[in-house]
């Protein structure tokens, strides 16, 4: 499992390197500007572009037909994969919690909470999206897995716009239970979010080692 | 003699294809053609034996055992147009490849870097395709394999780089315990180096021989109809009806040539039994 990684690791070396000067860039854009927001959405869209990437690869040369020639089992692979991704969501919520403690020492108008809020919320956002990312990569390959996922946030994104916008926020109970999320400290809010993530993630990579398993290559 | 790959009435079923109940051995120590023309179903076959696809039904032993992980270990895979991203440098594929087969042998990899002269710091693509077939070829000998499986190794390539690899492949069964499975449509390269035959035609097994046994036998006749009629049936495999004359793929040449005297038998290549076989009416 250890080579899968480090082979996704080459595939997307080079791109690393663009990534690092268009986030240099950006940090300089944004202590001119004196508003972070912009960078804290875009490194994390960057990551899951790439990752995007390093599946269009395997895809493109078939990689997947030789890597399960090697001595690895299916479910090693998909394994692989969810490592990979996690891990580089953990890297950029690490590198995003550093900048909520740096940002605020050089931008006059932020504070840590609602940098730290949206670092978090941003994080959330990503582990959701290679939630979905990864199964339908699985069962649509990555041309038509990015369309369906793209639909599919839109649909996700439709319905809970459409709730929004409905009269439930008049509903007294409802919004006790969301003025009570309001209320919990911030280190509650990231324990909760920490814990539905983890379940989708598990989720998520049951569900991608079932398609896999049947996956005829 | 052990057998390296047991196959038992193996079938898969496509919407418009069907491998249909192949049953073969292949023996340790040996190089075996796998032949056929485009969509007979030798790259199906390949992807059964490692688990690429489901079977419908039947049973494959490699080793004498289930394909597993350990079997996979001992098995060295050259697949048609499937490799790493070639996004990749050539040396990115040791430091994969060492986290991958225990038996990795990343001295052995760079010597047949060396001796091939490629640039390990060049990325795949920018390889020419005869430099990374080598490539994909010397990736399947550094770990050791016992059983080489490889679809279409030497398609696309001149005829020196052609040489190049079949050599390879020579080497790699003298020690009398490696075996090659090798797919082509090459049959030119098959009549090389292997030393048996086995031939699909539209997912069915057609025969399973050694090549000697077919070269030394089988014979082509160029006869008119009055001498086609001649020819015992028993001896004809197939033949064809031409414009001026008959063309008889025949099993026993020697005795049809005494027989016969006044028959021209020449020696079939496997391309002209292929040729006929496919092409011509029983």
């Amino acid at each position: 499992m250890k080579g899968l990684i480090i082979k996704d690791l080459c595939v997307i070396k080079n791109q690393m390197k663009t990534l690092l000067l268009v986030l240099a860039f950006f940090i300089i854009f944004s202590i001119i500007n004196e508003d972070a927001t912009f960078i804290l959405f875009l490194v994390p869209f960057y990551m899951i572009m790439i990752l995007i990437t390093a599946f269009s690869y395997d895809e493109f040369n078939k990689w997947d037909c030789y890597c399960n020639s090697l001595p690895l089992s299916r479910k090693e692979i998909v394994k692989a994969k969810y490592l990979l991704f996690n891990t580089s969501s953990l890297i950029v919520l690490v590198l995003g919690i550093l900048a909520s403690f740096i940002i605020p020492n050089f931008v006059g108008n932020t504070t840590f909470e609602s940098i730290y809020a949206s670092i978090i919320g941003v994080a959330f956002g990503i582990c959701l999206v290679i939630s979905l990312l990864i199964p339908f990569y699985y069962k649509f390959g990555s041309q038509k897995g990015r369309i369906m996922l793209f639909l599919t946030i839109t649909i996700l994104a439709l319905i809970i716009g459409i709730i929004t916008s409905l009269d439930i926020f008049n509903n007294v109970e409802l919004m006790n239970i969301i003025n009570s999320l309001n209320n919990l400290s911030l280190g509650m809010f990231t324990l909760l979010l920490i814990i539905v993530t983890v379940i989708i993630m598990t989720i998520s990579y049951y569900i991608s080692v079932r398609i896999y398993n049947n996956k005829e290559l | 003699m052990d057998n390296v790959i047991k196959v038992n009435n193996l079938t898969k079923t496509y919407d418009n294809f069907k491998l249909d109940n192949i049953t073969l051995e292949i023996k340790k120590g040996s190089i075996i053609g796998l032949i056929g023309e485009n969509g007979a179903g030798k790259t199906t076959l390949i992807k059964l034996l490692l688990g690429l696809i489901k079977k419908d039904k039947g049973d494959i032993l490699i080793f004498n055992k289930i394909l597993n992980n350990k079997v996979k270990e001992d098995i060295g895979v050259v697949l048609d147009d499937s490799f790493f991203p070639e996004v990749i440098k050539v040396k990115d594929v040791n430091s994969i490849m060492k986290n991958i087969y225990k038996a990795w042998d990343e001295k052995l990899f760079f010597k047949y870097l060396k001796d091939f002269s490629l640039n390990e710091n060049m990325l795949i693509k920018n390889l020419s395709k005869g430099m990374k077939k080598k490539l994909e070829i010397i990736t399947v000998l550094s770990h050791h394999p016992k059983l080489l499986i490889l679809d279409e190794p030497t398609s696309g390539l001149d005829p020196v780089v052609r040489k190049e690899i079949l050599d390879i492949f020579l080497d790699f069964i003298e020690n009398g315990e490696n075996s090659i499975l090798f797919s082509s449509h090459i049959t030119s390269d098959i009549e090389t180096i292997a030393d048996y035959i086995i031939f699909i035609d539209n997912g069915k097994l057609v025969f399973d021989k050694e090549k000697d046994d077919i070269l030394d036998n089988y014979g082509i006749v160029k006869c008119n109809y009055n001498d086609f009629k001649k020819i015992s049936k028993d001896n004809i495999i197939s033949y064809r009806k031409n414009k001026y004359n008959y063309e008889v793929l025949v099993n026993d040449r020697k005795n049809i040539k005494k027989n016969n005297s006044n028959l021209v038998v020449d020696k079939a290549t496997l391309e002209d039994i292929m040729l006929l076989i496919v092409k011509g009416e029983k």
